[in-house]
């Protein structure tokens, strides 16, 4: 319901965009900016290209925007824009990357999973978090670029297979199979570190 | 490390955010690129866009869209009709036309000392021993105008 609700705002927004309304275009980028901005980031670690590549995403999708008919959904349809700038980006950049955690949000300490991780009797609970979460981002960045999409999309944003088989373009075995690689080489990397 | 540690620890990273007023910045920066986007671009293209904002299938009706694309394509071609040299080209200077006519022919005959007798189109007799009915063929005789006399081009200033 929520989705459909949200799906009819998303129409109307970009049927005015495509007239001509800029300021709607405006409402989809605060609506989006923020899940993209997660994409990206956790594909390349780093703030300064993420910002950069955002503005790229941005200024291609209202550039295409006459052109979108409404076949996925404009979330799908800026994903796969998102996606592919970036995969692409990264192509370029080769193994460049700088990795930051001050930006975490602080959020973080209501969050149950952060909760549970440090509290419970974890196998990860005396080790630091930060630390580890500096791990992670290097093991992430050691995954090849189609693995570390699927790895984003899936356990970081939370997407369903479906959907990231749709913006990838590729079926839901390929995505089961990916995210079985990848979690391997990460569970490989992790405990190297213990 | 289990995969449900790991599913946790990666659920971890969608805190990564930057601060709120990140996105109001970013907004603007998108604004003001668009903005430097849309001065760099040729006036051409933006008026080629605005037209077609016109005449967009979301300003009208389907069948005045129709129209309009129709009009705009028989206008087009109207247009480069008229404008291509040689085609429906406009009327050149009537004071030069008959003299350009009347001077090639005196050139060619000064230049063909011996004029070569002019060729008989009849077809070879079908009654002559020896040779197939031949189907008359129409042939052109070029040397007899050179082309280099006719009028350079339609702009005789």
């Amino acid at each position: 319901m929520q989705d459909e609700l949200s799906r009819k705002q998303d129409d109307e927004l970009i049927a005015r965009t495509q007239a001509g309304d800029a300021a709607a275009f405006d409402e989809l980028i605060v609506k989006y900016s923020a899940r993209l901005y997660g994409l990206v980031y956790n594909m390349t670690s780093n703030h300064e290209d993420t910002n950069d590549l955002l503005q790229d995403i941005w200024s291609k999708a209202y550039r295409s925007i006459t052109g979108f008919r409404g076949k996925s959904s404009f979330y799908t349809w800026m994903h796969s824009i998102g996606v592919n700038m970036t995969i692409n980006f990264l192509k370029k950049r080769g193994r460049r990357f700088h990795l930051s955690l001050d930006d975490i949000d602080a959020n973080i300490q209501n969050d149950k999973e952060f909760i549970e991780l440090t509290a419970s009797s974890s196998p990860v609970r005396d080790a630091d978090l930060g630390e580890l979460q500096k791990r992670l981002n290097e093991a992430m960045q050691k995954l090849s670029h189609d693995h570390r999409a699927v790895v984003t999309m899936f356990d970081i944003q939370g997407m369903p297979h479906a959907q990231i088989a749709k913006i990838l373009g590729i079926s839901e075995g390929t995505i089961r199979s990916r995210l079985f690689y990848a979690h391997r080489q990460l569970q490989n990397f992790l405990t190297e570190f213990h | 490390m289990t995969d449900e540690q790991l599913s946790a620890l990666l659920r971890l990273k969608r805190y990564e955010q930057p601060p709120a007023e990140y996105f109001d910045r970013l907004l603007r920066d998108i604004q003001r690129r668009q903005r430097t986007d849309l001065l760099r671009r040729p006036l051409w293209k933006i008026a080629f866009e605005r037209v077609q904002t016109l005449f967009c299938e979301h300003s009208m009706g389907h069948m005045p869209y129709a129209g309009a694309m129709a009009a705009v394509l028989v206008a087009g071609i109207a247009a480069i009709g008229w404008l291509t040299p040689g085609g429906t080209a406009p009327p050149q200077n009537p004071r030069f036309i008959p003299e350009a006519k009347s001077a090639a022919p005196q050139r060619l005959l000064s230049l063909q000392s011996d004029p070569a007798p002019p060729f008989d189109w009849q077809p070879l007799s079908t009654a002559q021993p020896g040779f197939a009915p031949v189907v008359p063929q129409p042939r052109y005789v070029m040397d007899a105008r050179p082309v280099s006399y006719e009028p350079s081009s339609s702009f005789n200033f």
